[in-house]
Parts: C-alpha cells; sequence; structure tokens
C-alpha cells in the first residue's frame, strides 16, 4: 500500500478536516475493519468496516442536514460502542458539533449530565435506539435513533463545506467542582493532534488497538478511537464496566487480538495487580503490546514496576509503558516520549521540591517522565505569580502553544482569555495555554510534579497535596493503592493539614487504628516535616472523585467542613 | 461478624435466601456494618454503594454463581431482595 497522505504530522495542518480523513480511509480501504466488540471472551461476529462507517455516517448526517443543524450542538447519548463512533462522525459530516456525555442511567444523579446539556444549547440528541433511556428533562429536545436510519440515505449528503478552523466538538471536562466548560476542539485541532499522538506512538496502519476508555472521555474519544481512525488502523472496543467488573478482559482482549497499543490511567493498571488472579491468567499473551500509555493522572513509577513484574511472565515489556502528559484544552496530547525507550524516571529531593527547586537525590520523591512537546508545539516552565521563564532546577507552571490548542471554552470569553491566552511578562510571546499543572524540564524531558491549585502552603512552605498523598498511602499496607486526600483547613488563625484516607477492605475488620494513625503521622513528620493535624479513615469508595477518577480535594475538604464525611468508627481516645 | 473472604465458591442450585444472605454479607462488609442492619428491601444506593463499587459487586458475584452476571444489575434489581429473587429464578432453567 502506498503511504497515505496523511501519514506525515507535518503534512496535516494544511486545511483538512475531519471529514476528509475519513472519506479517505474509508475510499482506500472500504473493507477494512475500524472497529470490533470484545464481549464475552471473544470478538463479536458484527464488526464495523471503514467503508460501513463512512456510509453510515453519512445517511445520518444527510438526515441531520435536513433539519439544518449546522453549527448546532447535538449530545451523543448512545452507549459506548459502535454506535457511538457513527454518531460522532456523522455529526461531523453533517457540520454539526458534537457533544460526548455519558449517558445517563435510571435511578442516577443527573445534576452534572443536565448542567451539560444546558450549556451546550443542544438542537438534538442523537439515541442509539428508541428504548434507550432518555432522562425526562430532555423531553422537548428533537432526538432521533440510530437504528431509524437506512443506509440508502447516504446518497442524500451533501459536504457541509466548512473549514479547518470550525469547530468540531465540545469536550466536557472532568473537573466538576466548578460549573462544567466545554471545550471547543475544531477540525484542525483534532487532525492535528491525532497525527501528532500516531508519530509519537510510532503507529502504522497495521498496529492493533483495544479500547475500554469511556469514548465520552478525551483520552477515550482520542486516543483510543480517532487516533486508530486516523491511521486506518484496526480497535477492538470493550465496554468500561465490563473492565471494571473483571480487569482481566482487558488483558484478554489484548492477548486476543494481539494488540500493538492499548492503555489507560494509573489506576488501570493498579486494578490489574490488585485484581487480577494468577488463575485467570493462563495463557495470556502480552508480547506485541508495544505501546502502553498511562497518563490523565499522576503517574506513579511504582505502579509501573508492579504492573511489570507481575505480567512479565506473560510477554510484558516494561519499554511498552508510555508515559504521557495532555488535557482536553490542548485536545489530548502535550507530551509524550520515545516510544522504544523504557520510562525515565528523576528522583529529587522533598525538601527541594517544597521550595519549587529541582534536586535530584538518592531518596526522595521518584518522578515520572513524560516526553516532550508534540510536533509544532511549544512548552515553557513559568513562574505563575510573575509570569517569567523559570530557572532550569525551578518548578513552575506548564505552558504550552502547538495547533492542538483549542479554540476556548463554549461561550466562556473570561475564563478563555485567562486560560488561553496568557503571554510572557517580558518578552511577550504567546499566547499559550496555561495548563495549571506544575512541572519542570530536566535535560529536555517533561516531569509533571502536581497541579497548581492543590499546592498547600503551610508555615510558608509549599507542599503538594499529591505528594502528601503518596507519602500517606506508603505508610501501612492497609492503604495500598487506596485513595487518598490531603488539604488544608483554616481554624483558629492556623492553617491546618487533614488527611482523609480510604482504608483497604481486607483491612476494616481486623483494624487497629492506634498503629495506623500512628504510622501516618510519623511518615508524614518524616518525609514532608507536617504535623497532621486531623486523620479521618473512611472506607474504600467514600472520597469523591471526578467521572474520570481524579480525587476532588475542595469537595472532600467542604464535606469534612460540612462533617458529612463518614469515618469508620474507631473508640474515640484513639484519634 | 463472620467473614465472608474465604467462603468457597458455592453452591449447586442457590436458593434466593442463599443469595439474599450472601449478598447481605457482602454489603455488611463493604460498609463495615453488622449483617443485621442490613435491610434487604432497601436500595443498594441509600447503603452509600457507589457505582464502581456496585459494578466490582456484580464481578464477585460472578465468581460466586459461576455464572455470567451484568455489570449493571445492581441497578436494574436495585435491592438485595429484588436481585437475589432474579438471580434464583435465573439460575433454575440453567441447572
Amino acid at each position: 500500500m502506498p503511504p497515505l497522505t496523511f501519514n506525515r504530522p507535518q503534512g496535516v495542518s494544511s486545511g483538512l478536516t475531519w471529514i476528509d480523513l475519513l472519506s479517505e480511509r474509508a475510499t482506500q480501504q472500504p473493507s477494512r475493519i475500524a472497529f470490533q466488540i470484545w464481549n464475552d471472551g471473544t470478538v463479536s461476529s458484527a464488526p464495523l468496516t471503514y467503508g460501513e462507517l463512512d456510509c453510515r455516517s453519512r445517511a445520518i448526517a444527510a438526515r441531520m442536514q435536513r433539519l439544518n443543524l449546522k453549527g448546532e450542538r447535538v449530545l451523543l447519548l448512545c452507549p459506548p460502542g459502535l454506535d457511538y463512533i457513527v454518531a460522532f462522525c456523522a455529526c461531523l459530516y453533517a457540520g454539526a458539533i458534537a457533544v460526548p456525555i455519558y449517558p445517563p442511567r435510571p435511578n442516577q444523579s443527573l445534576e452534572r449530565f443536565q448542567g451539560i446539556s444546558d450549556d451546550a444549547q443542544s438542537a438534538l440528541i442523537l439515541l442509539a435506539s428508541a428504548q434507550q433511556f432518555k432522562p425526562e428533562t430532555l423531553a422537548g429536545l428533537p432526538t432521533f435513533s440510530l437504528d431509524a436510519v437506512k443506509s440508502e440515505e447516504a446518497a442524500d449528503w451533501q459536504p457541509p463545506g466548512i473549514s479547518p478552523e470550525e469547530i468540531a466538538f465540545l469536550q466536557y471536562t472532568s473537573g466538576s467542582t466548578s460549573a462544567p466548560k466545554g471545550v471547543q476542539i475544531s477540525h484542525g485541532n483534532l487532525i492535528h493532534n491525532v497525527a501528532a499522538i500516531s508519530h509519537k506512538f510510532g503507529l502504522s496502519n497495521q498496529s492493533e488497538g483495544v479500547c475500554w476508555l469511556p469514548p465520552y472521555h478525551d483520552m477515550g474519544l482520542i486516543g483510543g478511537i480517532l487516533t486508530s481512525l486516523y491511521q486506518g488502523a484496526t480497535t477492538t472496543l470493550m465496554s468500561p464496566v465490563d473492565f471494571l467488573q473483571r480487569p482481566v478482559r482487558w488483558l484478554q482482549a489484548i492477548s486476543h487480538t494481539q494488540a500493538t497499543i492499548s492503555g489507560g490511567p494509573n489506576f488501570a493498571y493498579e486494578r490489574c495487580v490488585e485484581k487480577i488472579k494468577p488463575e485467570q491468567c493462563a495463557g495470556l499473551d502480552l508480547s506485541r503490546w508495544s505501546v502502553a500509555f498511562t497518563g490523565a493522572e499522576p503517574i506513579r513509577m511504582a505502579t509501573l514496576e508492579r504492573f511489570a513484574n507481575r505480567f512479565a511472565e506473560y510477554g510484558f515489556r516494561s519499554e511498552a509503558f508510555y508515559p504521557c502528559y495532555g488535557m482536553a484544552e490542548s485536545t489530548l496530547m502535550i507530551t509524550g516520549g520515545d516510544h522504544t525507550r523504557a520510562p525515565k524516571q528523576l528522583t529529587v529531593d522533598e525538601e527541594n521540591l517544597a521550595a519549587h527547586r529541582i534536586q535530584s537525590a538518592d531518596q526522595g520523591r521518584v518522578l515520572v517522565g513524560c516526553g516532550q512537546v508534540i510536533e509544532s508545539g511549544e512548552l515553557e516552565i513559568i513562574n505563575p505569580q510573575t509570569c517569567r521563564r523559570c530557572q532550569p532546577n525551578e518548578v513552575g507552571e506548564i505552558w504550552v502553544t502547538s495547533p492542538s490548542i483549542a479554540q476556548g471554552y463554549w461561550q466562556q470569553p473570561q475564563l478563555t482569555q485567562d486560560t488561553f491566552q496568557a503571554y510572557l511578562a517580558d518578552t511577550g510571546t504567546g499566547p499559550f495555554l496555561r495548563t495549571g499543572d506544575l512541572g519542570c524540564v530536566q535535560e529536555g524531558e517533561l516531569y509533571v510534579t502536581g497541579r497548581l491549585k492543590e499546592v498547600m502552603i503551610i508555615n510558608g512552605r509549599n507542599h503538594y497535596a499529591s505528594d502528601v498523598e503518596a507519602t500517606v498511602a506508603a505508610s501501612h499496607p492497609a492503604f495500598g493503592s487506596m485513595w487518598g486526600a490531603a488539604f488544608t483547613v483554616d481554624q483558629n488563625d492556623q492553617i491546618q493539614l487533614v488527611i482523609v484516607q480510604e482504608v483497604g477492605r481486607v483491612w476494616l475488620r481486623k483494624l487497629e487504628p492506634e498503629p495506623v494513625l500512628r504510622a501516618i503521622r510519623q511518615t508524614v513528620s518524616r518525609v514532608h516535616g507536617l504535623r497532621v493535624e486531623t486523620i479521618v479513615l473512611v472506607k474504600p469508595g467514600s472520597l469523591p472523585k471526578t467521572s474520570s477518577g481524579k480525587i476532588q480535594r475542595s469537595r472532600c475538604c467542604s464535606q469534612f467542613l460540612a462533617e458529612q464525611l463518614r469515618p469508620i468508627p474507631v473508640p474515640a481516645r484513639q484519634l | 461478624m463472620t467473614s465472608s473472604f474465604n467462603q468457597p465458591p458455592v453452591v449447586e442450585r442457590p436458593t434466593a435466601d442463599t443469595i439474599e444472605t450472601w449478598l447481605c454479607e457482602q454489603l455488611a462488609n463493604s460498609l463495615n456494618v453488622a449483617m443485621e442492619t442490613i435491610d434487604p428491601d432497601i436500595p443498594f444506593d441509600s447503603y452509600g454503594l457507589d457505582s464502581a463499587e456496585a459494578i466490582g459487586l456484580s464481578g464477585d458475584l460472578e465468581d460466586w454463581l459461576q455464572q455470567k452476571v451484568s455489570p449493571t444489575l445492581l441497578y436494574d434489581y436495585p435491592t438485595v431482595a429484588a436481585l437475589a429473587e432474579y438471580l434464583a429464578a435465573r439460575s433454575l432453567p440453567q441447572e
């Protein structure tokens, strides 16, 4: 096969849309399988080829064109799977703006769902079938179901005449402490980022993917699904709940399809180590897995090591781990390393890190390298107060610019200006995206150290919440890979450190609080020189998290102050 | 309180009662309360069981019953009693 037009990232900013891309793939390789479903230990018999995806998308788009939906927002309510992808591509073919959203369930809180639906001012809802659950609050919106559209209608489709600058979809960010923010991703952003990801991952159209990540989050949609389409590769999908129910299914799918690329956040690898029993692993072959990407939450070297040790006997290679860094505001990927090398790590001195300085050390905090900025991008480490470049050994806010940087937040001009249009104070260089993440660049490698807003200032020193949490997690086996939150409260004119920590289920019953609490206090004091004022031990699953599995520290803090946390009952004198 | 972690996989043909007892035990365990405080007719979510725990419990059910269980079963049958009754009825024709 001749090299594909789209294969070179440097060629992609020249006026192409997602419609051009998908049409070209369908013409070149109509019978190639784009996606198939992994279910019940086998690949289902009804895959979706590139030709079918193109044809079904055009048929649905043709209907949408009759409703004049160009530029209008369309909610994608299909469950994860083939229909979701068809619905997404159909919106783009119609020149409409897709709004990926998790499909709500009966008996579930609809607060966040409704917030997104209101913010986007949607004109249409796409469902997989008329039987699918649709919240009553959306009763006023026009709806149609994918299964009611016939393929012949594809002939009615007209190219919508859109340019790469136009918005392809709104990616709502999972930071749910505030009102929902819809990141506006243009066709040009999308093409640039999937091209950059493909290049970084070293993908070709021979790549085989496996993806269980939800398609309504950026990592699943961009990293799992659209990058695969860009390459003309085949990806096997499984539902996120199938993974959560039984993590071994993920590895079985990788083994069965001999997948070369698959990934997820740190917790996914942790779950595998924790939940998968040796007898479930018989026959696993992970030897072709060459890009095991990890991102979207702090990457712990200890997790990567545990996973690599555990699954080495099934062919997993630790060089396959691919730590990367990104966010919806940059479509997805900002940095990634050399896919042929094992992840880089850097051990730094905790004391210096608290003072925003990087000093390598024999013992201390282990940082995992996230590689270099994507093609055509620039990355700077900036002092967030002065808006000037940091010294090489200083930690600062990560600022970035590239053709992947999104077009701002939907209908939020002030927030857009604050976040997307930052300029260096001294040279006026810009505009940059302010990521809100802290990090440093050492020998050309980005190391992410924490979130800007989650720096706790105690007695004039800066401490990363995620850093203290990692210390607590390591202080006692009862906390293994459980979640914890560290935050400060202002009481009696004093900033006090509070730790809320989940206790592993098997420990609940036999927990002796006194040694556990002592372990936390001693370790935090030893490592960070901090006094823990209050410790609350809670059951697994009690800490508030975003829908993508990030700890919501500020929500946890307000629950603590409102006395809404439910501590594991222990005798009062021991607390 | 008895521990259910080391229970052997069961059961030739679990009755609704057997399943109900097992579910109450699992719930009591998750929530760290006495088994007597679990009311089979009160919805799972009013005990504060979150969605990942519910999905995880469906996986444990699969292990115990040694048959396939939908990950979202706890949403479709949102109380111990309803779920036990459904599973007992379902397991009959398959044996």
